[in-house]
């Protein structure tokens, strides 16, 4: 008995059983069913994930084709339903002629005709084709005829030539019979189509009339042809790398975004939404050539969602979302401070309401008035007004005063010249406006730097030690009466750059008109100081002088000169002084400034940056002490210091936003904040938030970049001055501000009130000439003698004027140069007709109208401009323009319009001529001032 | 045949006539609540020899017992039967009537008596506004105003000038210098009846017409 093998490690432990079977029965036809059921559900799975999975476009597409197939249906049901409304009569009636016209082809007089034209081509065919052997035949006897001539001589060849001859005498006898046959085949074609012809007109208009629905049809057609593929842009350079080389960009986003360039989508749900406004931005920023990405950031050659949106870590362009999106105009856009964009269309009104945007336009008139244009301007429809607002705000709050941003270089200091203030405030009043600004100007731009007590009192102390003295002019102040003076605070246009809130309060209708005026306004903060308390601040006699002459206390100041009297500036002192009685504070005054106390000061200053808006004696080469903000948007977050702010959410966003409300919010014990609080609005915050995600440091292909053309160029100039003088605080300009209005309310309800406060400069440009412009903005005079609010001399230089002066041409589209029309002349008949016209019994023109020293009856605020200024003002084609309607020209304008219906006695009662006469009439009325010396100097 | 004819024939003819039979008129009178004040003088400071010395401001009159004139009563809902044209005109420098009352697309006819130049300028945001001038040359200005509004008229020339042209798709009247007023023909049923004056605002009352007159009476007081 021999003992059992100790049991073998067997191979096949893991299937029982299986060792046991003889090798050559084993079986292994389970394994190869199991690996090949493994192998079709692996390839299965793998085409499933490669189509479907792994494609989700694919999904996005055809649902995109499906909704695109429903829509196109719903339209051809809609064409259908009116076709069967609206057409189906027309074309039943179409199709009974039809039939008729088709029975005709029936007929026996048909079949004859056809017969007969069937004839007649056969003949022309035989005759023609007889006419051709005719033809060989000759060119066959004429070589004949030639080799006989060379070979035998001229007697040798007259056989040849008999032949020659005689073919060329029949083919001349077949032309006649050719020329009958073919008009015999002609009239047979015109017999036939007197019978087809209907027949096929008929049927062309039964088409025409289902062409919409044939193109529907064939629309639908497409769609269901559609192959599911991605859809891409190409750009061959879109940036540049570091080494300024080319960087390619391909862009799939339409591949689901498939509705962008077609209408009709505009309510769909995303991915599948028409681009908002694209007429006007796809038109300006074709895809072909942009792409998406360029402006809406992302990974445009991903595929997946979250990918392409590049929402995805370590992309470091993700989408720009929601308003956000406004950050990417300014890689491109950086020099103009605002975007817009000019439209012109034939509808105006439904291109607006397209684009959701409430554009007023210029109501057509009733009975007697040219209908408005068929083709209109909605010029400067503004875009990215977020992106806007930022940069009002940064350059208004003076941001750039600390901080170097790109784009932001050359501006003026934003707060006022502190070099001589001791001649101007009470160290009282600078020790509790540096201790809390909100407290003195709530709506002012001065932010808070969280002084303490003894920071206050040094800062006070080095501005009074180091301010130079300054006497204002030796005139007395005093004797003024306040009643006068609010008068004229409130008619001369003070009121478009200060306010007076706390007088107002006493005053609802007053307090009214403010809060409309702010209504009016882009940014919430004052232009300049309310004045409730200016008495608390400054000292009278001081103030009398700057009134009088702001530019002889600073030089750079933007109030103009009202050109007050001594009369009106000691009214204006005294009303303003009687606002408030200046507190007694008992702070600085009591100590006297030490030399160390001076020394702690000028220390902050420096530390804090004062200079960085005010001027201040001993800082005039300080740098900016605030990084640069240039590349921004494009810091890591561990670049971004948190503080022990641990509640806030490690983003560059919550960073951002929460610096801005709250500077101080980082600071720890170690490590200081120096940024003062502006005490921003959430509004504010979110445009400066944008405008710092456009600080980038980008490359952009200079192809892409907007090159300004000369005119815009002068916009984005002249803008800089509007903005620098606050035009806008009285005129309405490029259809915003005109924020003093509020306070010139027109009686009557309706249009916008014109005739009272300030005038609108619509194409101003366009209206007058430019060296009278100059001129104007140089040393206005008035115009409008009924106005009590005054255009003040800004004192600008030649340089500036001229700049506003090419500002106002380049808004109308002119030509950007000074110089005046030429004068007319008028031929003698024409001016007597025109002074008919003028007269009394006529268009009375002076009846409302001032003509130099002649002036109207009645009181003032019922006259009208100077005719006699009109030379030397006004162009002659706008002239002309503004007679044909004023209310084209003006909206709401007094000027009523003449014509249509000019008398019929005078110049053959034709319009045209009319208008013609009146305006040389008016280029030569004699009278008025010459223009002045300083618009024929110009630049 | 002929019997069923002449039946249908006769009860048209009934219903129509009895149509009339039930529409009412509905008449009444406006009141200033408390005391008339003294009414207002217009300087009249330019064409004198034309318009005057002076005018009498027509934005609130009042008569004996506080009677409201130029004040405009419609009866809301109603069909309007107005044909035919309307004419402003004016005379004197003062719009003839102070307040004009037409129906939308009716035509109006604006004169000018006077000879001398005035123009026509409204405000209005419903309709297309104007403003065209009216020489002595031009004896007629036709206008048409396509929606219901009420519309401020004035002549820029002459700055006191001022009137009204109420376009009401409504049946409307404007009281007379007793402040009485009667608009007729107003089908049977229930209404709004609303009455506006330029200075003293507007005021809402129900009423149901029947056959025959149904009385309403407004007071407005000064605001």
């Amino acid at each position: 008995m021999q003992a059992p093998d100790p049991p073998r490690r067997s191979r096949w432990r893991w299937l029982p059983g299986w060792a046991t079977i003889p090798i050559e029965r084993r079986s292994y036809r389970r394994v190869f069913f199991f690996c090949s059921g493994l192998l079709t559900v692996a390839t299965l799975w793998t085409v499933i994930d490669e189509s479907l999975v792994r494609r989700p476009w694919k999904n996005f597409q055809a649902e995109f084709n499906r909704l695109e197939r429903a829509k196109a249906r719903a339209e051809l049901q809609e064409a259908q339903k009116k076709f069967a409304e609206e057409r189906r009569a027309e074309v039943q009636q179409l199709a009974a002629s039809l039939r008729q016209a088709e029975q005709a082809l029936q007929g026996a007089p048909y079949t004859a005709a056809v017969a007969a034209l069937d004839r007649a081509s056969l003949e022309l065919e035989d005759i023609t084709q007889e006419r051709q052997f005719a033809k060989s035949e000759l060119d066959e006897a004429y070589y004949f005829y030639e080799k006989a001539l060379k070979e035998r001589g001229q007697a040798g060849a007259r056989a040849e030539k008999a032949r020659v001859d005689r073919l060329e005498k029949f083919i001349a006898a077949l032309d006649p019979k050719i020329e009958a046959a073919t008009r015999r085949r002609d009239q047979g074609k015109e017999a036939v189509e007197r019978f087809t012809k209907p027949v096929n007109e008929l049927r062309d208009k039964i088409e025409q009339a289902r062409s919409e629905i044939h193109r529907l049809e064939a629309y639908l057609g497409a769609i269901d042809k559609r192959q599911l593929e991605i859809r891409q842009v190409v750009l061959r350079e879109a940036d540049r790398n570091k080494f300024e080389e080319p960087v390619m960009r391909v862009d799939r986003c339409e591949t689901c975004h498939l509705a962008i360039e077609k209408p009709g989508f505009e309510q769909a749900k995303q991915p599948f939404r028409t681009h908002p406004m694209r007429e006007a931005l796809l038109g300006l920023h074709p895809t072909n050539q942009f792409g998406c990405t360029t402006c809406h950031q992302g990974q445009g050659h991903a595929l997946g969602v979250k990918e392409a949106h590049g929402e995805v870590e370590f992309w470091e362009t993700p989408l720009l979302r929601g308003r956000f999106v406004e950050a990417g105009c300014r890689k491109c856009h950086a020099q103009e401070h605002q975007l817009n964009v000019v439209l012109t269309t034939t509808d105006g009104l439904s291109l607006a309401q397209r684009m959701d945007k409430p554009v007023k336009m210029p109501t057509p008139a009733g009975d007697g008035q040219a209908a408005a244009p068929k083709e209109m301007k909605i010029s400067l429809l503004p875009l990215a007004t977020r992106l806007t607002m930022g940069r009002e705000l940064f350059e208004r709050l003076g941001c750039h005063g600390c901080h170097a941003a790109k784009g932001f270089e050359d501006l003026e200091k934003v707060g006022p010249d502190l070099t001589r203030i001791k001649a101007k405030v009470s160290p009282e009043w600078i020790v509790r406006w540096l201790k809390d600004p909100k407290a003195y100007l709530p709506h002012g731009r001065m932010p808070n730097f969280g002084f303490s007590d003894g920071e206050v009192r040094a800062v006070a102390a080095y501005l009074l030690a180091s301010s130079q003295p300054w006497r204002p002019p030796e005139t007395s102040h005093g004797g003024g009466s306040a009643e006068r003076g609010k008068q004229l605070f409130d008619s001369l246009g003070c009121r478009a750059c200060h306010s007076l809130r706390e007088v107002d309060r006493k005053e609802p209708e007053r307090a009214q008109q403010q809060a409309e005026r702010e209504q009016r306004q882009v940014i919430r903060r004052d232009f300049a100081p309310d004045l409730s308390r200016v008495a608390t601040k400054v000292d009278p006699h001081w103030l009398y002088a700057w009134i009088r002459n702001p530019k002889g206390y600073n030089l750079r100041t933007a109030m103009p000169n009202l050109r007050l009297s001594e009369q009106e500036a000691r009214d204006l002192v005294a009303f303003l002084m009687s606002l408030a009685s200046p507190a007694a504070v008992p702070a600085l005054a009591a100590e006297p400034a030490s030399p160390d106390l001076v020394k702690q000061g000028e220390a902050i200053i420096g530390k804090r940056g004062c200079f960085g808006c005010h001027a201040i004696k001993g800082f005039e080469k300080a740098q900016r002490i605030a990084p640069e903000l240039s590349n921004f948007a494009n810091k890591r977050l561990r670049e971004l210091f948190f503080g022990h702010a641990f509640q806030i959410k490690e983003t560059w966003l919550d960073w951002t936003v929460n610096k801005l409300r709250n500077p101080q919010i980082y600071a720890t014990e170690q490590v200081a904040q120096i940024m003062p609080n502006f005490r921003l609005s959430d509004e504010e915050i979110g445009a400066l938030v944008l405008l710092l995600k456009s600080f980038k440091d980008e490359k952009v292909a200079p192809r892409l970049v907007k090159a300004l053309s000369e005119g815009e160029q002068a916009i984005v100039e002249g803008r800089r001055l509007v903005r620098r003088y606050n035009c806008t605080g009285c005129h309405i300009l490029e259809g915003g501000g005109g924020e003093v209005l509020a306070f010139y309310p027109e009686k009557a309800f309706g249009p916008p009130p014109l005739h009272l406060g300030p005038p609108p400069l619509l194409s101003e440009g366009e209206k007058v000439q430019a060296d009278w412009l100059f001129s104007f903005l140089k040393g206005p005079s008035p115009i409008r003698p009924w106005l009590t609010v005054r255009m003040p001399t800004f004192q600008l230089t030649d340089e500036e004027t001229s700049r506003l002066v090419q500002y106002f041409l380049a808004l109308s589209d002119m030509p950007l140069k000074l110089e005046s029309p030429e004068s007319m002349t008028m031929a003698a008949e024409t001016k007597r007709a025109a002074e008919v016209l003028v007269s009394k019994d006529y268009f009375n023109c002076f009846t409302c109208h001032v003509q130099g020293q002649k002036k109207p009856e009645g009181p003032p605020e019922g006259w009208a401009p100077d005719l006699v200024l009109a030379k030397t003002r006004l162009r002659p084609e706008w002239i002309a323009r503004w007679l044909q309607n004023p209310q084209l020209v003006q909206p709401g304008t007094k000027m009523p319009s003449f014509f249509p219906g000019g008398p019929s006695d005078i110049l053959g009662g034709n319009d045209q001529r009319q208008i013609t006469a009146l305006t040389e009439y008016l280029m030569t009325l004699p009278g008025g001032a010459q223009p002045t010396a300083v618009a024929r100097r110009r630049r | 045949m002929k019997s069923l004819a002449t039946f249908v024939f006769t009860l048209a003819v009934a219903v129509w006539m009895a149509a009339p039979a039930q529409a009412g008129t509905v008449s009444g009178s406006v009141k200033l609540q408390g005391s008339a004040p003294a009414a207002k003088k217009l300087t009249v400071n330019k064409d004198q020899q034309v318009c005057g010395k002076e005018k009498t401001s027509e934005e609130l009159v009042v008569g004996a017992g506080g009677s409201l004139r130029w004040a405009v009563v419609t009866v809301e809902g109603a069909k309007a039967t107005a044909s035919g044209k309307a004419v402003l005109d004016q005379k004197g420098c003062v719009f003839m009537p102070h307040i004009l009352v037409a129906g939308p697309k009716q035509q109006i006819d604006i004169m000018n008596s006077d000879g001398i130049l005035h123009n026509i300028h409204t405000y209005s945001t419903k309709n297309a506004a104007m403003n065209v001038a009216q020489p002595k040359f031009k004896k007629v200005i036709n206008a048409k105003f396509d929606h219901p509004e009420v519309i401020k008229v004035n002549c820029d020339v002459h700055g006191w000038m001022q009137g009204w042209i109420v376009v009401s798709d409504a049946p409307a009247a404007v009281t007379g210098a007793d402040g009485s007023f009667s608009i007729a023909n107003v089908a049977a049923g229930k209404y709004k009846v609303k009455v506006w004056h330029e200075s003293l605002g507007e005021q809402t009352k129900e009423v149901t017409v029947g056959a025959g007159e149904a009385k309403v009476t407004f007071e407005l007081a000064k605001k």
